[in-house]
């Protein structure tokens, strides 16, 4: 083996400028793997922690009208299963050319969202109301919100008085999550826009875990008109949004690595025919193909580990600068970037499988090279 | 028998492109003999030096060399054959570049499994052998032709290999180093009776050997014992160096 490593060492001294290049083109396509991984698992992880957060229920009932009758929600915090019932108003109203969200909810459980006070306070009385930081209101500003979903379906004016201002859930990284929240109480919603004692929306929370699919199918059963959610089945759809921007990413990543693939290609076509002499020699020497073979191997882990390494740390650091710059740019993506061990593993799998690719004709044309053919070329 | 060829032929190619580079050659060497292979470009001397090297196999015939029939081994036995029978010395010196004096010649010992502090221990013996014992840490680039050929040598000899095989071993080097390398051939024969084949087109040269074949088309038609030259050889120092490299070779046990 010492003999191998001597051939091997040998020939990457001689050809370490090649071979930096080649460590850098994997390296380069290793880090825009793991930068993406990286960022694609950050956001995701904050996505759904976020909802956890914000909505902390195992189960929602959602109707597109105002139609649940506040006694289902009294209801169903009487069944055994359920811990907690929360009957809200959620409709979509426009303020100043702006789509807002506003949300009506009992005053003693406004903060089941996990309002996030940036300033001001919660709202303790109807015509108040607490707004997200992306609307640009402050305390004591008074805010019209027209809204088109009533008990009559007639266009309702609203007009709140700004107490708090609340940070943006998902800071409001992604268009999408921006929601422009316009939370005041339930009551007086209900009153402002004749919606009486109903609500389109109830949060439930179970007590068993196990509860939360038999409960699902009943309430699915019971209420045909209304949509019922579970929490897992809306992380089921993050999740599908994010193997979908996976794939995307893997295009990105894929083309990167499939030009280092090329260049290793490329590198260690020109270092075999570079060498054919030399192999030849070895192999009238008597060194066995397969030591050789051994030796090229030897050579193209270690441009692999060296690229895998820095196309690792390069990667990490660089979604990090990323989001940095995207930060410094005004773009909110305030997103902890966290390395996990995966990517280590996952940068170094790629290094080597693009360097072994590259480098796997090349090294069946050293297998099969018999020494007099070079011999006779080398007359 | 050292080697022993028979009915051996060679053919490559077919058709109009058919050459026949040996024709029913037949021949029987001994131990410690020095064969010349001579005779014109294209007779088929390096054809035979290739065969007997087992770097060939032979398109009929039977090639024994130390008694195993060469022609039988599979790919990968040959390779090792080759490492622990046959010392090759090439016409160009064809040492491995990035590699120094040393370590090309440690490296078919390195390659048998011997450690590399012994092989080089063993590789600096015979590059003093050979009378380049200041060179050992020289890259090719850094020496003359005359040396790298004579660091060749001294790698053919690494192995301690019962059998030389030199194509032409003096055709690139000046009359100065041609003399010491066949004076080096001449000692290394005398001292270990290793079974010395080389081809050539230099008469003088050929008077190192204990023999000389003539060849012409694929043909041996002569095979005579020619007038020995006598080499400056310092056996002397040669027996001396060898006592030296008995005593490594005891560490190495080779």
């Amino acid at each position: 083996m010492e003999h191998v490593l001597l051939i091997a060492a040998g020939d990457f001294k001689a050809r370490v400028a090649r071979y930096v290049l080649t460590a850098l083109a994997i390296g380069v396509g290793v880090a825009l793997l793991v930068a993406l991984v990286a960022v694609t698992d950050a956001t995701r992880d904050y996505v759904e922690r976020t909802l956890y957060k914000v909505y902390p229920a195992d189960i929602m009932l959602y109707s597109d009208s105002i139609n649940i009758p506040m006694y289902l929600v009294e209801e169903l915090r009487n069944n055994a299963a359920v811990e907690t019932a929360e009957g809200i108003i959620l409709i979509s109203g426009a303020t100043e050319g702006r789509v807002v969200s506003v949300v009506g909810i009992p005053l003693r459980d406004v903060n089941y969202f996990a309002v996030d006070l940036k300033e001001g306070r919660l709202p303790a009385s109807g015509g108040e109301a607490v707004v997200e930081e992306s609307l640009g209101v402050k305390p004591g500003d008074i805010l019209v919100v027209k809204v088109y979903s009533g008990a009559s379906g007639v266009e309702r004016t609203l007009k709140v008085k700004v107490v708090g201002v609340m940070r943006s859930f998902l800071k409001g990284f992604v268009g999408a999550f921006r929601l422009n929240l316009v939370v005041v109480p339930l009551d007086w919603l209900q009153g402002s826009i004749d919606a009486g004692p109903f609500v389109n929306t109830v949060l439930i929370t179970v007590k068993d875990k196990a509860q939360v699919q038999p409960l699902y199918l009943a309430l699915k059963e019971t209420y045909r008109d209304a949509q019922v959610y579970t929490q897992q089945s809306l992380l089921d759809t993050v999740t599908k949004v994010f193997t979908a921007l996976n794939a995307v990413f893997s295009v990105i990543s894929g083309a990167a690595l499939t030009a280092a693939v090329i260049t290793t290609f490329a590198v260690m076509s020109i270092t075999v025919r570079e060498r054919l002499r030399e192999f030849g020699l070895l192999k009238a020497m008597g060194i066995s193909s397969r030591e050789i073979l051994l030796s090229v191997v030897v050579e193209v882990a270690l441009i692999a580990a060296v690229a895998g390494v820095a196309g690792v740390v390069t990667g990490f650091l660089g979604a990090n600068v990323v989001k940095d710059v995207l930060l410094r740019m005004g773009i909110n993506f305030d997103v902890p970037i966290a390395f996990r061990p995966h990517y280590a593993a996952l940068g170094m799998a790629a290094s080597l499988a693009v360097a072994l690719i590259g480098a796997v004709s090349p090294m069946y044309k050293v297998a099969r090279l018999r020494p007099l053919e070079v011999m006779q070329l080398w007359r | 028998m050292a080697v022993r060829l028979h009915n051996v032929s060679k053919i490559y190619g077919d058709g109009a492109a058919r050459t026949v580079a040996l024709d029913y050659v037949s021949l029987e060497v001994s131990p410690g003999e020095v064969v010349a292979l001579m005779g014109p470009s294209g007779s088929g001397k390096t054809t035979m030096l290739n065969i007997i090297a087992a770097l060939d196999r032979p398109t009929s015939g039977e090639v024994y060399v130390m008694g195993v029939d060469v022609t039988k081994l599979p790919e990968s036995k040959l390779e090792k054959f080759r490492l622990k029978n046959v010392g090759y010395l090439f016409q160009s010196y064809n040492l491995v570049s990035y590699l120094t004096a040393e370590q090309n010649v440690a490296l078919p010992l390195m390659a048998l499994g011997v450690k590399k502090e012994l092989a080089l221990l063993r590789a600096r013996v015979l590059l003093e052998l050979v009378g380049l014992e200041g060179a050992a840490r020289l890259y090719p680039h850094q020496m003359s032709g005359g040396m790298q050929q004579r660091t060749a040598l001294a790698r053919a000899l690494a192995a301690n290999p019962p059998i030389l095989v030199l194509d032409e071993p003096t055709s690139n080097i000046d009359l100065d180093n041609a003399s010491v390398v066949l004076g080096l051939i001449h000692v290394v024969n005398r001292l270990t009776k290793t079974t010395v084949f080389m081809a050539t087109h230099d008469p003088d040269v050929a008077r190192v050997a204990t023999r000389v074949v003539y060849m012409r088309a694929g043909r041996v038609y002569d095979a005579v014992e020619p007038p020995r030259r006598e080499f400056k050889a310092d056996m002397e120092r040669a027996a001396a160096v060898y006592e030296k490299l008995r005593h490594v070779d005891e560490l190495i046990g080779l």
